[in-house]
């Protein structure tokens, strides 16, 4: 057993009284304050989490479920009374000297970004698109297909169709984006999984929530059928605090 | 503020923001060695256990 100092995330001194929820290694985490800067910590065995350890972790979906699960659980719990800069998963820090010592370090840049989500939170928006569904509703009643004519046609239709579903889909992923973005302060579009045509996050403000919401649905309603918007949130700001807070050169 | 757009959270959606994301101490290297602070955490060993999960979830 190696013990180290896991770290969720920080928040500004003051802002959290402390956390009830049970963190990584079992126990609700503990605050480290550094100034106007805290840290919401806890105590982990680094064994686990180094070399063949590690490795053996990783490759069970149960352990790595769990950990991350109590990582998000902490950090939802925080960000139900606190702006808080969420970090990585896995941050930890050999001692709480090194961790003071980077927060002392640091200080400037965790203020920036503790200041930038301060009253906001990050929103997940995903939209999956049915392929076939887009063909259909671009190729139009068929033809008749009993006449070699008519079958030559809703071939060539059909072709058409097919060439410009991905457009299209393209075309409503961009402009539901660009939608999206308009009302929130920052917006980042990552790479689409399978069926995905949109996999956006963005940082909303709390007072354009609900408008942020509506517009979604008013999405949803312009797009019904083969288009379907997913929304997740609020989440803790990973993707708009995903600075690089420095610590020690390796 | 609730919509029926809302869903559950999976843990792929999770593991995109968790461990993908987030403030990161000097890139992913976390070294517990000597005057090094953090210890490390291979961050592309997590990366191919989920998708091999995501693979097998399928």
């Amino acid at each position: 057993m190696t013990p180290g100092v896991y770290v969720y995330g920080i928040v500004e001194t003051g802002s959290l009284a402390g956390v009830a929820t049970a963190g990584i290694g079992g126990s609700p985490p503990a605050l480290l304050c550094v100034d106007d800067l805290t840290a919401i910590v806890g105590g982990v065995d680094v064994a686990e989490f180094e070399g063949e350890a590690l490795e053996r972790n990783v490759s069970s979906p149960e352990w790595l479920e769990q950990k991350v699960r109590a990582h998000e659980s902490v950090l939802e719990d925080v960000l139900a009374r606190a702006a808080v800069v969420p970090m990585r998963f896995g941050s930890i820090f050999s001692s709480p000297a090194g961790l003071q010592r980077m927060l002392t370090e640091h200080a400037a840049e965790l203020r920036v970004a503790l200041a930038g989500v301060r009253g906001r939170t990050e929103w997940g928006v995903k939209l999956h698109c049915d392929g076939g569904r887009v063909v259909e509703s671009l190729a139009g009643a068929p033809a008749d297909p009993s006449s070699g004519r008519g079958y030559l046609v809703q071939k060539k239709t059909q072709l058409d169709a097919r060439a410009r579903a991905a457009d299209v889909a393209a075309e409503v992923a961009a402009h539901a984006h660009e939608s999206l973005a308009a009302l929130a302060d920052e917006a980042v579009a990552a790479a689409p999984r399978s069926g995905e045509v949109l996999n956006g996050a963005y940082l909303v403000r709390d007072e354009e929530r609900t408008a942020f919401m509506r517009r979604v649905e008013d999405l949803q309603r312009s797009h019904a059928g083969a288009f379907v918007f997913e929304v997740t949130g609020p989440w803790p700001p990973y993707n708009f605090t995903n600075a690089d807070v420095g610590g020690p050169a390796s | 503020m609730t919509s029926d757009l809302q869903r559950q959270v999976t843990l792929l959606d999770l593991v995109d923001r968790v461990i993908d994301k987030g403030a990161v101490v000097r890139g992913q290297v976390v070294l517990a060695v000597a005057d090094v602070d953090l210890v490390k955490l291979d961050l592309n060993l997590l990366l191919a256990s989920v998708e091999a999960l995501e693979e097998a979830t399928r």
